[in-house]
Formats: C-alpha cells, structure tokens, sequence
C-alpha cells in the first residue's frame, strides 16, 4: 500500500468530492483505491443490493441487536454501593450493635454430652476445613472421638433446619458428591455441617458448626 | 433524558448528544438513533464482503456491536460514514481471514483453498503487496486490476466483484478475473 492511498476511513471525504478534484487523481492510477472507492459508493444505497441479500430482514434482526445492546445495563457493583451510602449508617450503627454483643461471649464450644452411666470420658469431635477433591467431589474431615463406635455427618440449611444425614464409613473423613444433596433448586451458596459420634446406639458428642460452600458443585453442573 | 423522535437531528448532533451522557438514557437513544440510521449501510459492506445473507448478518451484528461500544473513540476529522465502512470492512475481512474450516458443517467452496495457488496469491506470498500492485499497474487494465485486488487483497466473493464494479457480460467478474491471471502468469513465467 503506498503512502498516497486513501486510508479507508477517509473515503467519506475523497467519495465527495467533485470529479475534478486533485486528490481523485490517486484513484485513478492506483486500481486498489479506485476498487475501494468503488465499494464505498456501492454501498451507499443499500436499497441497490440484490433480492438475495434480504435487506428487510437484515434490518428486522439488526435493529433488535441494536435494541439489546443499547438497552440499559445494571450498573456496576460499585456504582451500586455508592448510590446506598444513605444506608451505610444505619449498617456501621447494627454492625457495632452486634460486635458489642458479641463481646464477652465465648466461643461455641463442642457440646459433649455424657455417656449413659454418666461417664463423661469422651472428647468432642472436631471438624475441620472442607477440601475440594479433583473429582469435583468435597472431602469432609474430622479428629474422631477415640471411643465412638461411629461417626455421622448432620448438614443443617443456613435457617439450621437440620437437611440430611449421612453416616461415614471411614473413621476421619467423608467424600462427598455435593450433588447428591437433596437441596431445591434454589440452593443456597453455603449450608453447615458438624459431625456427630456415636456409641452403642447413642450419640455421645458433636463438633461444633461448620461451613460448607456449594459453589463447587454449582461450577460442576 | 428520553430520546424521542430523532428525525430532524443530524448525525453531529445525535452524536454529540451520545458523547455527551454514553451511559444516560438519553445518551444511549441518541447512540441507538444514529447507528440505526446507518444500520443498512452497515449491512451492505458486509453482504458485499461476505457474499450471503447469514453470514452477512452475523458480521453486520458484530460490527454495529463493536461501533456502539467504540463510538467514544470517534473524534477528531473521520467522518462517520467512513468510520463505520472501515468497522464493518475490518470484521469481514477477520472472519474471512479466519482458518479455512474443514468439517462438513463449516464447509463453504468459496474459502476452501485450491491445490494450486492463483499467480496473484503466490506473488503476494512471496514477494508483498507492493510487488504485487507494481505487476498489476504495469500489465493489467484498470478494470482487470481493481477485480483482482478486490478478489485477493479484499477477499471479496467473485459475484459481489461483478456487482461492485458492474461488469458487464455473462462472466462478469470471473471473465475478467481468468483474463487477468492468464495475463500474470505469463508474466511471472517470462522472469
């Protein structure tokens, strides 16, 4: 391409001027320009193209393209905290509200209940961080109670209704396909979990509540 | 601002008024107002570039998309209608650059290579476009010449050339292009 052709978004101005105009004279001798020029003026009635290229329908589905994209988009979620800054008061205000209540209070701690006989010997179970296997599935994992003869997995809904229980054939831990949790279709982002021992047909103690995060199984679907 | 009727307003100023508030109501009607009015021309480049309806349709869809999203970039002396060619004219030219697909779905005879490669090809390949140009000036007539670099430069549908350049005759453009690649490789084979 020479220095001295149209650039294309110049063909605008070159398609109006007048025929006698010097700067047409590069048309004239460069076949690529004059074969641009050509298109750009071919193309500046459309009502000129052949039946085939169904101009009306064309229009129909461009203007809808137009339509959705020029339609108005959800800001962005920072422009939407910015337009809630009346409320950001009242949130620090229950916010502080809750801290204060918070204080002095101790963590939960497991609950250990006692053995039948009132032996109360036995740790509590502890549950650790959920691991995501390569499998896509969850593996929950635990520090068992030394003289519990079983272990369960409760999950509890964020309302803490109690949703299912699974036992564990394993002593520490529990892979588990989170799919296979009879959730509704609305499933929330996270539910909790806490694992329960057992012993001659009684259970003896529980971890306290932990988190389990279903994103994982919503990224596998 | 609600945009209503937009008749009467020039592209400068349904432009400003778009540059003004992109992300306003009023902004994006006024963007929405001018980019439909030149919706057709849009269309044409591609159908032209592209050769049949649907493909002409996903580029032109592509291309408004793409204009609607850039249209802050447009300032300075480029006159509208010349931006808006060149948008177009660079998405088909992409999709026609694209790697020839070889499934039975994307088949399509025009993009699928021959085994023997048009003497304008193999020039271009070899020695660049300026070589290129230089042969066709000194050896091909004007109309045999745009034809060509319409074909091989712009990747334009052999029929769509016929419609550009109105050839005339039964041919049209495939006359003309057999003419002007016999008249090449002569002259590649006399060097």
């Amino acid at each position: 391409m020479a220095e001295e052709c149209y650039r294309p978004e110049d063909l605008e101005a070159i398609a109006d001027l007048p025929p006698d105009d010097p700067r047409l004279e590069h048309a004239r001798t460069c076949p690529r320009c004059s074969g641009l020029l050509a298109l750009y003026r071919k193309t500046a009635d459309p009502s000129r193209l052949p039946p085939e290229a169904r101009l009306s329908d064309a229009r129909e589905r461009l203007s809808r393209t137009l339509e959705q994209e020029t339609a108005a988009r959800r800001p962005g979620l920072i422009v939407r905290l910015w337009a809630l800054r009346p409320v950001w008061g009242l949130v620090a205000v229950a916010a502080l509200v809750l801290i204060v209540l918070q204080v002095g209070r101790s963590p939960e701690e497991p609950t250990v209940r006692p053995r039948r006989g009132g032996d109360d010997r036995s740790a509590a179970p502890v549950a650790e961080a959920p691991q995501s296997l390569t499998d896509g599935r969850v593996r929950l994992s635990w520090r068992p109670v030394a003289d519990a003869d079983s272990h369960q997995v409760v999950f509890f809904l964020p309302g803490l209704d109690e949703l299912t229980r699974v036992g564990a054939r394993d002593r520490t831990s529990l892979d588990l396909d989170l799919d296979r949790l009879p959730l509704s279709a609305d499933r929330p982002d996270a539910i909790f979990w806490r694992i329960v021992a057992w012993r001659d047909g009684i259970e003896i103690a529980h971890s306290s509540m932990r988190t389990l995060p279903l994103r994982h199984s919503r990224q596998s679907q | 601002m609600p945009i209503g009727d937009t008749d009467h307003l020039s592209d400068g100023a349904l432009l400003d008024m778009a540059l003004a508030g992109p992300e306003s109501e009023g902004g994006r009607g006024a963007a929405s107002a001018l980019l439909a009015r030149h919706q057709d021309r849009i269309y044409a480049v591609c159908f032209y570039y592209m050769g049949d309806y649907d493909r002409a349709v996903d580029v032109a869809q592509d291309a408004l998309i793409n204009a609607y999203r850039n249209l802050r970039k447009l300032r300075g002396r480029t006159r509208l209608g010349s931006w808006l060619f060149s948008i177009a004219r660079n998405q088909c030219l992409s999709e026609l650059r694209r790697p020839v697909r070889t499934t039975s779905e994307g088949y399509d005879p025009q993009r699928v290579v021959s085994p023997e490669k048009n003497p304008e090809e193999r020039l271009l390949e070899q020695q660049g476009e300026d070589a290129l140009l230089a042969l066709i000036r000194e050896y091909l007539t004007r109309e045999e010449a745009e034809a060509l670099l319409l074909r091989c430069i712009e990747r334009m549908p052999v029929d769509q050339i016929t419609r550009v350049l109105d050839l005339p005759g039964s041919t049209g453009a495939r006359g003309v292009l057999q003419t002007a690649r016999r008249k090449l490789r002569a002259v590649l084979d006399r060097r």
